[in-house]
């Protein structure tokens, strides 16, 4: 009770709330900047976040990632263009609202339904991971490896076309992580004689070259083949229906219920992420109309689903980071290298080794969400100005933060150049549609999944017979297998995680 | 019987070249690379064991993939190859990394930057000398502040 307490108060510090705001702020800037979306922005953001204490810096990276969906909807509501690709779903009814002269008031919505989604999302976190936490204390290595393997398989089945190079790419990740010092032996690994290989390949390095830089070359590529059409921003009006009553809103919060679980519910799952989330609850939200209602027209509980549940899915992606150490979404493997850097493995344990921090970070979320609804609601207007920045700046200038601050971080050209070699694995894994965040997800999870495999052999003294005694494992390995067979007959996807 | 559309049959191309490839690059992992650059010893795994698995599934996998695309159960994907400006980019961030190994980052910037915007199509000079100008004054202050 008292390491709640003081976590909390932890939470209300100066330097906390200006991390948190700050992070908000960066957040919201990000996502309505059309080409920068949350992967990119929470990688290009870690360094900035080596310089804060632990609680500040991963309040700092979720208020990016929850501002950063938020805001997503302001380029989809101006422009008809998805700053992230869970907010295609909010171009459907947000997009006709504000060429009918509703924009400020779709905003509106979209920022209420993102609040209101995470706010929730926050509290079931905060209720859920640690009887979780504690249930997974019981799992041997034999069962934390059976969680891992289905883990990937749902991440790799949900976040490619196919299942197949889904998890290719994790097993690749996993291959990049065995690099530098083997833990057991102390001998040198894949190092190539390299130096600065032996503390293996920094998260840094993998992050940014992975999600930022790659990301701007597949943008320079679709802005260069199609560039975006001028012009096409809609004024807000002022005199025209901008305000969102009480009536009204009242008449959304089913539709922002309903939102909210489904949001939680996907968060939960390893992999699905918040594009999935998106369109499963406008998909609900549409079945469940009413007469009258106008989705795919202007109608505003579209935008309340659409963005609601894509906020509610950040916070519920981090109840398997904290009840079971295995980053649900890419936000949740982006914290994971935030944690470790300040010597912190997110886990089960960690409710016990480091109980005030959880519970700051939890007091620093629901700060986070105060911040998103003040931020958002006086912003409204001046960030969607943002949306008229062209990506002729944004393209450079990001490309620039990347490989010039990775150098000033590490002050290493050997990192720099490994950070674009990445980038370029990761720009060739697109354009084949291998997995990049499956890729990510393999990397960060590698060394635990390694230390879990060779306590499994150690238990097992050799022999597969002995498997039998851990039933919970065959079962959890056995899932692994159904959800792989049931993946291969389910083309599809972006990725999303 | 049917023959099959020239279209079908580059994508059947791409599928064994994709296929070949990867599994080329797997086993000169698995022969070469993996035994040549790790050492023996350990207990219940070996230090090569993991990397030579991973590499193993991942081929494995890359394989299935491809039986699975030529059986058609998997429509081939169609994605234009236009990689021409994203390649002038990556050749420009390379050059760029090298120039770190003989300047200042903020120089470095000054000179990245302009040919970056050029090759995204801005023109506009103004724009040009004012984006650069800030962005290497906050990476300035930003080397600066770290020392």
């Amino acid at each position: 009770m008292s390491a709640m307490l003081v976590g909390f108060s932890d939470a209300l510090r100066p330097d906390v709330l200006l991390s948190v705001f700050v992070g908000i702020l960066l957040g919201y800037v990000i996502g309505v900047l059309p080409g920068l979306n949350r992967p990119a922005a929470l990688a290009i953001a870690i360094p900035l976040s080596y310089y804060m204490n632990p609680v500040a810096a991963v309040g700092f990276l979720i208020g990016i990632a929850k501002a950063s969906g938020a805001g997503g909807a302001t380029s989809a509501i101006m422009l008809n263009i998805p700053g992230e690709p869970n907010a295609v779903v909010t171009c459907l009814d947000g997009y006709p609202m504000a060429r009918a002269g509703k924009a400020e008031k779709a905003l509106k919505i979209a920022l209420y339904g993102s609040v209101i989604g995470d706010i929730l999302a926050t509290i079931v976190l905060i209720i859920a991971a640690r009887p979780l936490a504690t249930a997974a204390l019981h799992f041997g290595p034999l069962e934390m490896t059976g969680i891992m393997l289905i883990s990937l398989t749902f991440i790799a089945g949900l976040s490619s076309g196919s299942v197949f190079k889904g998890m290719a790419a994790g097993a690749l990740g996993v291959l990049a992580s065995t690099i530098g010092i083997d833990a057991e032996t102390a001998t040198p690994r894949l190092t190539f004689g390299q130096v600065e290989l032996m503390d293996g390949i920094p998260l840094l390095v993998v992050t940014v070259g992975m999600l930022a830089l790659s990301e701007m070359f597949i943008q320079v590529e679709s802005y260069r083949t199609s560039p975006p059409s001028q012009g096409v921003l809609p004024e807000i009006v002022p005199s025209q229906d901008r305000a969102l009553g009480w009536k009204e809103f009242l008449h959304l919060t089913p539709t922002i219920g309903r939102s909210s679980a489904i949001g939680i519910g996907i968060g939960l799952l390893p992999g699905l992420g918040p594009t999935i989330a998106s369109f499963a609850s406008y998909a609900y939200a549409k079945r469940a109309a009413r007469p009258g209602d106008q989705f795919g027209q202007g109608e505003p509980k579209g935008v309340a689903a659409a963005e609601t549940a894509d906020n509610a899915v950040v916070p519920a992606s981090l109840i398997p980071l904290f009840a079971l150490g295995i980053p649900g979404s890419v936000s949740a493997a982006i914290l994971v290298g935030a944690f470790t850097i300040h010597g912190v493995t997110p886990g089960p344990r960690m409710f016990e080794t480091h109980a005030r921090l959880v519970y700051g970070v939890y007091g620093a979320m629901l700060v986070a969400s105060i911040f998103l609804l003040v931020v958002g609601r006086f912003g409204l207007i001046a960030f969607a100005k943002l949306t008229r920045v062209p990506a002729t700046i944004i393209i450079p200038v990001v490309i620039v933060l990347c490989i010039v601050g990775a150098y000033i971080e590490s002050r290493s050209v050997f990192a720099v150049q490994l950070m674009i070699g990445f980038a370029i694995v990761a720009y060739v894994m697109h354009r084949f549609g291998y997995s990049r965040i499956t890729f990510l997800i393999g990397f960060i999870v590698g060394p635990l999944f390694e230390l879990s495999l060779r306590q499994s052999l150690i238990l097992l003294h050799g022999s597969p017979a002995a498997l039998l005694n851990y039933p919970f494992a065959i079962a959890l390995m056995l899932g692994a297998l159904v959800t792989l067979v049931l993946f291969v007959g389910w083309p599809q996807r972006t990725e999303s995680a | 019987m049917e023959a099959a559309s020239p279209r079908k049959n580059n994508a059947r191309l791409w599928i064994f070249a994709e296929t070949g490839l990867l599994c080329a690059l797997g086993l000169i992992a698995i022969f070469w690379l993996i035994p040549a650059e790790t050492t023996g010893g350990g207990i219940g795994l070996t230090p090569s064991a993991l990397p030579i698995v991973c590499v193993a599934t991942a081929m494995s996998l890359v394989v299935l993939d491809a039986f699975v695309r030529l059986l058609g159960w998997i429509a081939p994907s169609e994605t234009p190859l236009h990689a021409a400006p994203a390649l002038r980019v990556i050749a420009l961030c390379v050059i760029g990394a090298g120039l770190l190994r003989f300047m200042n980052p903020a120089l470095c910037t000054a000179l990245l930057l302009p040919p970056l915007m050029l090759l995204l199509g801005e023109r506009r000079i103004v724009r040009i000398v004012t984006t650069t100008a800030i962005t290497a004054a906050i990476l300035a202050a930003a080397l600066a502040w770290r020392g």
